[in-house]
């Protein structure tokens, strides 16, 4: 599930149909790959089962005793991670350091070393309809998203063989980069949401274009279809970028009610406008990504 | 001194583009220089709101290795030493480089005894600009199937240090990608104050609360703007009873308003085409409150 930009209802749309297919007796796992701000877990009721850390991340780490000052490093560092401190010493500016260890290599005192820093929490378990689920918190200003979704991913894929699921849903983050990127791996096909607005329609394509890079089936979903005379517009540009549109989900204050019971708008609302429409999702997304 | 205001709330879609364009269309228009910078590089949109067609201002590229095949030994340091196993080593042959995992760290020429790594670059993204009346934009764009936002935004922000170096704007806002990772930090740096934009449901209270201990870590001011605070009494009653905590105040609420919808639909900023409009009045207040804060912050 990916959408380019961010808030047009990916996690609303993954949670209804995580809901729904499981109540078809289609076994699945579930990861969120929204690692920075990750909350289907909320909505899906995640009763975790284990949490580890994880250190995929390095940084430069100076000591100060063996460093002379000589300035090296400052001027080697390709990401300007290191300036001048007042006592005439580097000083690291974390959220810049990529761990490369460029300042290591050129440090002639032997002063620099690579460490792993903790790049952020990995949790598993269950959602309270019984279906596996990873899910991770990155840590602020980590810039390791990506690989951190790998973990969540797997430890979904792991999931899926070991109970022998045959679907395994990862719910996107937004944007277009790295945990995008990321979330796209190993997948069958891909699920764009998008709102019937410039902004989401301009964000769906650019993410279609990474989901062809990968050459990945696509398919997509309008969310909040009536808001906007752009529908019609917006229809026609996604069927022509090859995501055919599956469904159209009405704006419906069902799903801002459900979501203030963190509950899927499909389990609490069905006969909503909005629930009905996720149900036609589910049954089509089964046929589409099954064929 | 330039006051920077950075528009952002971790969760995606939550309104950070349509505060942060009508925040500098408003303040714009009380005679304000301001420059509004797109940081939200895997999906930047601020032109789309206000209407107007950027004009690329440069590439943003890396260095990537260029190997000279004469003089490479086979040697396969550059390889073994490759943070990204951007390079493989191959018995005999120059190694073969995969250009999409190379970050560009410079690593291989260092380490190379025989100098056979040569300046080469990959584009990653580019630098944009555009003006609309006295208002002035700069973002930029992640390449489709490029990994690394951070560093778009990192050229991104270095070239707007460039131009408010200048002196000429007194205000500049920085609508910040989603999410708290490195491409946010990034956005977010040095500013006087941080707008952390958040919805009335369980998915904003949640990001919130990561926001407030990202904004304590970073020793940055934050304050809250509610967007489309009128769907849920309830979410709205869960984000002010967290508040009430301490540590961040309510700043403004803006109410859910279908005039919005349709202004970003035509591209129109909403505090011109509909300033009467219940969000339009909203957004319009929250120009004012931060009108006064420039005031009273320059001497």
């Amino acid at each position: 599930m990916v959408s380019g930009k961010g808030g047009v209802g990916k996690t609303t749309v993954s949670a209804s149909l995580a809901y729904l297919l499981g109540q078809r007796g289609i076994s699945l796992a579930i990861a969120d790959a929204d690692v920075d701000t990750p909350s289907l877990h909320l909505v899906l009721g995640l009763q975790p089962t284990s949490k580890e850390e994880s250190f995929l991340s390095k940084k430069a780490s100076i000591d100060e005793e063996k460093c002379t000052g000589c300035g090296k490093c400052i001027s080697t560092c390709p990401y300007g991670a290191l300036k001048e401190g007042p006592s005439g010493k580097p000083m690291l500016s974390w959220f810049a350091c990529e761990g490369c260890g460029a300042c290591k290599l050129i440090c002639p005192e032997e002063a620099i070393s690579i460490k792993s820093v903790k790049t952020g929490e990995l949790i598993i378990g269950r959602t309270r309809y019984g279906q596996p689920m990873a899910t991770a918190q990155l840590e602020l200003g980590e810039h390791n998203s990506g690989l951190l979704v790998s973990q969540v991913r797997i430890k979904a894929h792991e999931a899926a063989t070991l109970e022998g699921a045959e679907l395994v849903l990862v719910d996107g983050a937004p944007g277009i980069g790295c945990p995008v990127i990321s979330s796209l791996v190993g997948a069958d096909g891909a699920l764009v949401i998008a709102e019937p607005t410039p902004e989401s329609l301009k964000g769906a394509l650019r993410v279609l274009e990474v989901v062809r890079h990968f050459g990945l089936e696509a398919a997509s979903v309008l969310n909040k279809a009536d808001i906007s005379d752009f529908k019609p517009k917006a229809v026609e540009t996604l069927e022509e970028a090859g995501a055919p549109v599956l469904a159209e989900i009405p704006y419906d204050r069902a799903v801002v009610n459900a979501l203030a019971e963190e509950r899927p708008v499909a389990e609490l609302y069905p006969s909503s406008r909005a629930g009905k429409a996720l149900i036609e999702l589910s049954e089509a997304v089964e046929t589409f990504f099954s064929s | 001194m330039v006051f920077r205001v950075a528009v952002a709330g971790g969760k995606g879609g939550v309104g950070k583009t349509t505060v942060a364009v009508n925040l500098a269309v408003a303040l714009t228009g009380r005679g304000r220089a301001v420059l509004l910078v797109d940081a939200d590089v895997d999906n930047p949109n601020d032109h789309v709101n206000l209407g107007i067609k950027p004009v690329k201002i440069s590439d943003i590229s890396l260095f990537a290795p260029k190997i000279d095949e004469e003089a490479c030994t086979t040697c396969g340091m550059c390889a073994q030493n490759c943070p990204e196993n951007a390079l493989l080593a191959r018995s005999g042959k120059p190694p073969v480089f995969f250009e999409d995992r190379c970050s560009g760290c410079r690593i291989c020429e260092l380490i190379c005894p025989s100098g056979a790594i040569r300046e080469g670059s990959k584009v990653i993204g580019y630098l944009f600009s555009g003006t609309r009346r006295l208002l002035k934009l700069l973002g930029a764009e992640l390449r489709p199937g490029e990994a690394r936002s951070p560093l778009v935004v990192r050229a991104l922000m270095e070239h707007a240090d460039a131009l408010l170096s200048s002196g000429h704007f007194e205000i500049v806002v920085v609508d910040c990608p989603p999410g708290l990772g490195n491409t946010t930090v990034r956005a977010m740096m040095g500013s006087d104050i941080v707008l952390l934009i958040t919805e009335p449901t369980p998915l904003g209270l949640s990001t919130l609360k990561l926001s407030k201990r990202a904004l304590e870590r970073l020793g940055l001011r934050g304050l809250v703007v509610v967007n489309r605070a009128d769907v849920s009494g309830k979410g709205l009653d869960a984000i002010k009873a967290f508040l009430a905590k301490g540590g961040l105040d309510l700043l403004i609420e803006i109410p859910y308003d279908e005039e919005a919808v349709r202004a970003s639909v035509e591209g129109v900023p909403l505090v011109e085409v509909a300033p009467s409009s219940r969000a339009g009045k909203a957004l319009t207040r929250l120009a004012d409150v931060i009108d006064a804060m420039v005031g009273s912050a320059s001497p």
